[in-house]
């Protein structure tokens, strides 16, 4: 920051997050469903918020055969049903002016040449200084020939020169460590490791981000995160929604890879992580690393014991029928994928030896809820808490990611009157009713970072293959355990019985949410 | 604004020694029809604001619900009304608050004091027993006097505040109170100060830092020869300030200024780079708001003038003429006077930034003065 200070004076006082740097944002698969539920609408909002620079232009590039006209009335179709802040028609204009819409196939030389005339057309006309941010919002299995394809174009350039080429990449990368690593050396080909930003949307979110504020900002938490005063943790990332048009997808990957490598444990990261000594992007995913390369290896026999799935079975969503996993579209009948996954994993570093993490995510649960709470030790069984049959309840500090972010705090208290009666209440915070406003959606805050070349809300590669290293332990023992099928659930409910014994065994509940 | 939609309660009037009870007094939402569904006052600090006339609080209560919904506040207006001979100080209460799911939250408390003349004085007493304890408190001063000239009710209620905001936008002489202001704004003090002028040109702080930024405009920030502006009524110090934050970051000295026939003041600043001009001309009508700023330099050694135009509210277009043909715009967000209070409350650090322009502001004020 001091440095863009000193070479213009006036960004003083703007955090680093508000000077998103002049750039052409390149949206591969810009015709696609992400761009038009999520991008486009989250840049029309960082428009309207004047967060975005006056030179900034979005070019969409994608088979679909659309026109600039027709990719304006697609944006705007998003914009109106997806984005946070309703269609001004004031503002639109401006906004449609900056959208151009470039048609092609992604493994078709030619393409490039047409797209690199655009660029430099509308960068020209828009006094974008060649700067440029190409987001890679297509399958993974593109991801290769579109990086090929771009380097061999000329579209890279490297770090420091004048310009700058920054490349965001979607989850999921790889579908184990060896895919993964495939995937992260072809990036590695072309741009250099400060030019990529692979976005988890959940680090976006503002109760994520809030995790190291309340632990770094508040004195009286961090003497007590540690094993010494954690009983337990649960983390929850509950779906609502069967696996719908995503079955495709989803049958190769199931609820371990597609929740907890990459969300859950970039989340887990956050809450254990040691304090970082600065909020520089690469000290703090150092941190967040160290967390990773400390979590107790799940193989073998210890897989059995430590790691519940299951799938979806039929049952009612809302006091609907809904079918069960094996009967939807494009799922095989006798699919062994997972929608369900219940862990408890430990992290063997001084801090948290011994404190179990229990993790539980699945679709088809009766609500949609992302927390994380942390159960603290209970007091000694003297004073108020001698009842055996009846203890107190413990202090328990919940982060709500979604959908109410949020955090509450539940404690004990006597209830009126002249005999001592305890009971728990909860000091609830809501983003949305304290503040009274509604959080930037996740994409809005990730898209500016990369413009201002800020990547501590990314996955570096080494926090990537992390997570797929420890992941492949578990990966690897289904794989040999050749079960023919996976305990259902009924859709619907919490999960399965066995999930309820994982935590049960060790005198603890799962959380009612 | 997301969430449910804020609900107030009409103005009730209670007497001065049952405000405390009244203010403790469960909170029922207008559609909540029983008491079972429990309430939550959830409020992140206190706003005491000064008014002297019963139109200037009426403009404010009108304000208080934009103001809670964005920072839930306990707000204690005074009217302290010099034309009014009352001994006594009336006061009523009124609870803003939203029903979410199965609570009811109440997210501001308006608690507004009405004093005659003679009754002027108590009122730092009463706001002292009705501060709720162990949150920030912030002193606006809703008057178009600049506060340092208030006397004695300013110093004891910015003494209760943890900053004080004020707005010089209807100053009736504005340059004596600027360097007034200004000197006490640099007088030392912890507490945050922040004139309402000073966030009004945000936008147009950030569409100069990025066009002339280096990457971009190479050379334009060294090469600046003449700025000339052109501002509204009341936004004489909009364009003041601006100026004191461009001439402060770039390290210009102030060497002399003069008024023109006519609304125009020009000053001429000095600095390793040159002797730049600045202009300000005061425009009979239009919006108060800074409209036009044109920036004569040189990008990579070729002049050019950026010409910033204020369209509308929020939405400023950028040519650079020479440069690019094409006129860019920056849009952002309106912002009336409530949501710019309730955007500067929860700052509570000292802003060197606007310490450091009002300061240079002041210099070039004493300079026509």
């Amino acid at each position: 920051m001091a440095e863009v200070v000193a070479r213009n004076p006036l960004t003083a006082g703007l955090s680093k997050t508000l000077l998103p740097q002049p750039c052409t944002l390149v949206i591969f698969g810009g015709g696609g469903d992400l761009s038009r539920r999520k991008l486009l609408p989250a840049v029309y909002n960082l428009a309207l918020d004047g967060m975005l620079p006056a030179n900034f232009a979005v070019v969409g590039f994608s088979k679909q055969e659309l026109e600039d006209d027709s990719f304006r009335a697609f944006a705007r179709d998003g914009i109106q049903r997806f984005s946070r802040r309703p269609l001004d028609e004031k503002h639109w204009a401006d906004y449609a002016r900056s959208l151009f819409y470039v048609p092609g196939s992604f493994g078709d030389a030619q393409a490039y040449v047409e797209l690199r005339r655009r660029l430099e057309k509308v960068e020209g006309e828009f006094g974008i200084p060649g700067s440029r941010v190409f987001y890679l919002s297509i399958p993974p299995s593109l991801i290769s020939t579109c990086l090929e394809q771009l380097k061999a174009a000329g579209f890279v350039a490297k770090p420091g020169e004048g310009s700058f080429s920054r490349v965001i990449v979607e989850k999921p990368i790889g579908r184990d460590l060896r895919s993964a690593r495939a995937i992260n050396s072809t990036l590695a080909q072309t741009f250099d490791e400060s030019q990529i930003f692979r976005i988890d949307h959940y680090l976006g979110k503002e109760t994520v981000q809030n995790i190291l504020v309340l632990r770094f900002a508040n004195s009286i938490l961090e003497p007590l995160w540690n094993s010494k005063y954690v009983d337990h943790v649960q983390l929850t990332v509950a779906e609502e929604e069967g696996v719908g048009t995503r079955a495709g997808y989803y049958e190769e990957a199931g609820a371990l890879r597609d929740m907890v490598q990459n969300h859950i444990l970039q989340v887990l990261a956050l809450i254990t992580m040691e304090p970082p000594w600065s909020l520089d992007p690469e000290t703090v995913r150092d941190a967040r690393l160290e967390v990773l390369r400390s979590l107790r290896p799940l193989r073998g026999a210890s897989v059995d014991t430590h790691v519940v799935r299951a799938q979806y079975g039929p049952g009612h969503h809302h006091g609907e029928d809904v079918r069960g996993y094996r009967r939807e579209d494009d799922v095989k009948r006798d699919s062994t994928t997972e929608t369900y996954v219940a862990l408890k994993i430990f992290i063997d570093n001084w801090r948290w030896a011994g404190v179990p993490f229990y993790i539980r995510t699945g679709k088809r649960m009766p609500k949609r809820a992302s927390e994380a709470a942390v159960y603290f030790k209970p007091v000694p069984e003297i004073l108020f808490n001698t009842n055996r049959d009846a203890p107190l309840d413990t202090n328990v500090l919940t982060l709500r990611i979604q959908p109410d972010e949020g955090f509450s705090l539940r404690l004990s208290s006597k209830l009126p009157g002249p005999k001592i009666r305890i009971y728990p209440v909860k000091m609830d915070f809501h983003y949305g009713t304290t503040f009274g406003e509604s959080s930037p959606e996740a994409y809005e805050r990730l898209l500016l970072d990369v413009m201002a070349g800020d990547a501590t809300l990314f996955m570096r590669r080494d926090a990537v293959e992390a997570s797929w290293s420890w992941v492949s332990g578990i990966l690897d023992a289904w794989e040999a355990s050749r079960v023919r099928f996976v305990p259902e659930y009924d859709a619907g409910s919490w999960g399965p019985i066995e999930a309820d014994r994982l935590i049960e065994a060790d005198g603890r509940k799962w959380r009612a949410l | 604004v997301s969430g449910a939609s804020l609900a107030a309660d009409a103005p009730r009037p209670v007497r001065i020694a049952e405000l405390a009870h009244e203010l403790a007094r469960p909170w029922r939402h207008p559609e909540v029809a029983t008491d079972e569904v429990p309430a939550t006052r959830s409020l992140m600090g206190n706003l005491v604001v000064l008014c002297r006339s019963e139109a200037e609080g009426a403009e404010v209560a009108a304000e208080v619900g934009t103001i809670v919904a964005h920072h839930p506040s306990r707000v204690i207006l005074l009217v302290a009304d010099a034309g009014s001979e009352s001994t006594e100080i009336d006061a009523s209460v009124a609870t803003h608050g939203r029903l979410v799911a199965r609570s009811q939250q109440v997210c501001g408390e308006l608690v507004t004091l009405r004093a005659g003349a003679p009754a002027v004085r108590r009122l730092p007493s009463m706001v002292r027993s009705l501060l709720l304890g162990d949150l920030p408190t912030a002193l606006w001063w809703a008057t178009p006097d600049a506060p340092p000239l208030a006397g004695e009710l300013f110093g004891e209620l910015a003494h209760l505040a943890d900053q004080v905001i004020y707005d010089s936008f209807a100053w009736t002489d504005p340059l004596r109170q600027l360097v007034v202001t200004a000197n006490w704004v640099g007088g030392g003090g912890d507490g945050a100060v922040s004139d309402l002028a000073w966030r009004r040109p945000k936008l147009w702080r950030r569409v100069l830092a990025q066009s002339l930024d280096p990457g971009l405009a190479p050379g334009a920030l060294e090469s600046i020869g003449e700025v000339r502006i052109e501002h509204g009524p009341h936004a004489l110090t909009q364009a003041w300030l601006l100026t004191g934050w461009l001439a402060f970051r770039l390290g210009w000295e102030p060497r002399g200024g003069r008024t023109r026939p006519g609304p125009e003041v020009s000053w001429a600043f000095e600095w390793t780079h040159g002797t730049p001009r600045v202009e300000i001309r005061r425009l009979t009508d239009g919006i108060p708001e800074i409209h036009t700023l044109h920036v004569v330099t040189k990008v990579s050694g070729r002049p050019v003038t950026f010409r910033f135009e204020m369209q509308e509210p929020g939405r400023i277009s950028v040519v650079a003429e020479r440069l690019t043909d094409r006129v860019l715009s920056l849009t952002g967000p309106v912002q009336p006077r409530a949501e710019l209070v309730a955007r500067q409350l929860p700052d509570l650090a000292r802003d060197r930034l606007f310490q450091s322009s009002i300061a240079l502001a002041r210099t070039m004020a004493e300079a026509v003065l």
